[in-house]
């Protein structure tokens, strides 16, 4: 089986896709499918599509297989898939009908307020703020640029590297990227907080 | 190494306890199960448009074939000026075996059929070449009847076009695998399950059921509304019906198979290309060999782009001028005086006009002269070379399909499959890319709608549909 962290599909698994594609499709859903499903629902936050989502994850998954290099982990690059088809199903025109306006800190407004930033680091300040137990809800109040690295390292457990091969970035982008929604989560549950 | 952080650990535990109780179901993994089942994943690591991968591509061919008897063709070239060869010569295998230049049949010596009859069809195609494994329908035929076609709507009248597309990098260009009717009403498509006629495009409506040629790669359609179908060395010929009219064979695998005016045939191989003026008429051979792309005038004169130029063929076969350059194409003007070939824009006689700033990989006529695209680039060229107007798509460009009102479709290739942009005739995007959700492998435009043929099957897009 494949464990997070390897760097490389095992010769044993890439063997069992070779001789039964079917089996190794159910290991992999087995082992990655809750952890896509919860992906997709962030990006479209609404389950009903992430279920769709996540199975055509997997069902793009068993159809290229071939052309998975092996030089990624596994995890990677059904993440990757994932990315790419909910960032399609976001683009399409009524899809955009169907979710909210983009959160309008993702525009200017965002970069003003990651200047008057409160005292303190993201997690002295999440301890202190009453809003904890509703730190997902601002997460996903984040833009998606910033909501999707966040989750990525830290409820998916990606390194910077890996998330830059996810969203095809470079790694750069995404520490800066890291950085930036730390900041403007901090803000988001002082803000919070505040106007309790 | 990531720091332990109180952000991480309490954002995993929102998270989990929020969506604790939803999971990746077995449900969900049996609906994936069994809809994977239904088409079993590529295996080869090739890209498809390979010819190993293909090869894998079932063959159209109906169902109700009557293999036509052929006649051999008795039309004459001067040879004393003609540059081609004579390829009358009767194939005796689909091995490649035929000889070049063998003595012309006469009039008279009609091949015989399987009962021994002399044909009686007056315009029979004829190479007196070998019967196509698999093509008479009779002992081989393993019926197709089912492909997917999610959405088809109302066609009306005339005006289908079909393009193969640029193959990624620097591969071959891949055969067509999708071509239109010339009546407007259907379209013929070449899938991994099955191939498919499909007649008529108000419903869903098999006409032919097919059985399969495991090694068919392309299709083309005559002005006339005649099927071919290439299988390695063979050419498999259809009437608008869907019956076995006819098949060639070459001594060399067919590359590509391109129908002009005046049915006008051109077979390309490998070693060199192959006309047939007529229907019935001997094959000429081109000494052209690495054919890269082919187009008919509409005087009937042949431009054959190759691996190291661009070869202009009067309608008798002989070769009037040959140019230095590579690149798509080759394109006639609608009135025959220009013709494109890579960068490079051509009068009639071979006198450079114009070059083009940029190296394009493909190329389409289109309402106020051509377009050429590169994977990151299209661009609109007037005939005499004047560029008109550029866009840089979001991904990479795949294939270009004329529309209706002079609107264009740019098919693009996006990390997880293919997207459409549909354009004005001024280059102006027309709302935003959609994505097709499959990877694309040929396409038809037909009366403001698509057809795309893709590795999930068939389908009609309405591109222009909110």
């Amino acid at each position: 089986m494949i464990r997070k962290g390897e760097t490389s599909m095992s010769q044993t698994e890439q063997r069992l896709w070779d001789v039964d594609p079917a089996v190794a499709l159910e290991r992999l859903m087995a082992e990655y499918g809750t952890k896509v499903l919860h992906l997709a629902f962030f990006y479209l936050k609404d389950r009903h599509l992430a279920e769709d989502v996540a199975q055509e994850v997997f069902l793009k998954a068993y159809h290229n297989w071939h052309s998975f290099r092996g030089e990624s982990a596994v995890y990677t690059w059904l993440y990757r898939i994932t990315v790419n088809l909910c960032r399609d199903k976001a683009r399409t025109a009524w899809w955009r009908r169907l979710i909210p306006v983009a959160d309008p800190r993702g525009s200017e407004e965002a970069r003003e307020w990651e200047q008057v930033s409160p005292e303190g680091t993201p997690e002295e300040v999440l301890v202190a703020s009453e809003e904890r137990a509703h730190l997902l809800r601002h997460v996903q109040a984040l833009p998606e640029h910033y909501r999707e690295v966040l989750l990525l390292y830290y409820y998916q457990d990606l390194s910077t590297v890996e998330i830059a091969e996810v969203l095809n970035a470079n790694e750069n982008t995404v520490k800066t990227r890291l950085f930036r929604a730390r900041q403007l989560l901090k803000e988001s549950l002082a803000k919070g907080g505040s106007e309790r | 190494m990531k720091e332990p952080l109180d952000l991480g650990q309490a954002l995993k535990a929102e998270i989990e306890r929020d969506l604790k109780d939803w999971t990746f179901t077995p449900e969900m993994r049996q609906n994936v199960l069994a809809r994977a089942r239904q088409t079993p994943p590529k295996r080869s690591r090739l890209p498809w448009w390979q010819p190993a991968s293909v090869a894998a591509a079932a063959v159209l061919i109906t169902l109700v074939s009557r293999h036509v008897p052929f006649r051999m063709g008795t039309a004459s070239v001067p040879q004393e000026k003609s540059q081609a060869t004579d390829l009358g010569a009767p194939a005796q295998s689909s091995t490649g075996a035929a000889k070049a230049e063998p003595p012309a049949p006469s009039e008279d010596s009609k091949p015989k059929d399987s009962s021994g009859a002399q044909s009686s069809e007056p315009n029979a195609a004829t190479m007196g070449l070998a019967p196509v494994p698999g093509a008479g329908g009779e002992a081989n035929a393993e019926n197709v009847t089912t492909m997917g076609i999610p959405s088809l709507k109302a066609m009306d009248g005339a005006g289908l076009r079909a393009f193969g597309l640029v193959a990624p990098e620097h591969g071959p260009k891949p055969g067509p695998r999708i071509a239109p009717l010339p009546d407007g009403k259907g379209v013929v498509a070449l899938t991994s399950q099955a191939a498919t006629l499909l007649r008529d495009s108000l419903e869903p409506n098999w006409e032919v059921t097919l059985p399969r040629l495991s090694s068919a790669s392309q299709v083309a359609v005559s002005p006339e509304g005649r099927i071919g179908v290439t299988a390695d060395t063979a050419l498999i010929i259809l009437g608008a019906d869907g019956t076995t009219q006819a098949s060639l064979q070459l001594p060399e695998p067919i590359r590509r198979a391109i129908w002009g005016s005046g049915e006008r045939l051109l077979l390309a191989g490998e070693r060199a290309a192959y006309l047939q003026r007529s229907p019935g008429a001997q094959i000429l051979t081109l000494p052209e060999p690495n054919v890269t792309g082919a187009a008919f005038a509409p005087d009937g004169r042949l431009a054959l782009g190759t691996a190291d130029g661009l070869a202009l063929y009067d309608n008798q076969g002989r070769r009037l001028w040959k140019r230095e350059g590579t690149g798509p194409g080759p394109l006639f003007s609608p009135d025959g005086t220009r013709i494109l070939c890579g960068n490079s824009l051509f009068d009639g006689e071979g006198n450079l006009v114009t070059p083009l700033p940029s190296s394009a990989e493909g190329a389409i006529p289109y309402a106020r002269g051509f377009l050429a695209w590169q994977a990151r680039e299209l661009t609109a060229y007037a005939w005499t070379g004047k560029l008109l107007w550029r866009w840089r798509p979001p991904y990479a460009i795949l294939g270009l399909f004329p529309g209706e009102n002079g609107k264009l479709w740019v098919l693009m290739q996006t990390g997880e499959g293919g997207a459409i942009q549909a354009l004005t005739e001024g280059g102006r995007p027309i709302g935003e890319p959609r994505s097709i959700g499959a990877e694309p492998l040929g396409g038809a435009a037909a009366n403001g709608k698509l057809y795309l043929l893709t590795d999930q099957g068939l389908q009609m897009l309405d591109p222009l549909t909110p």
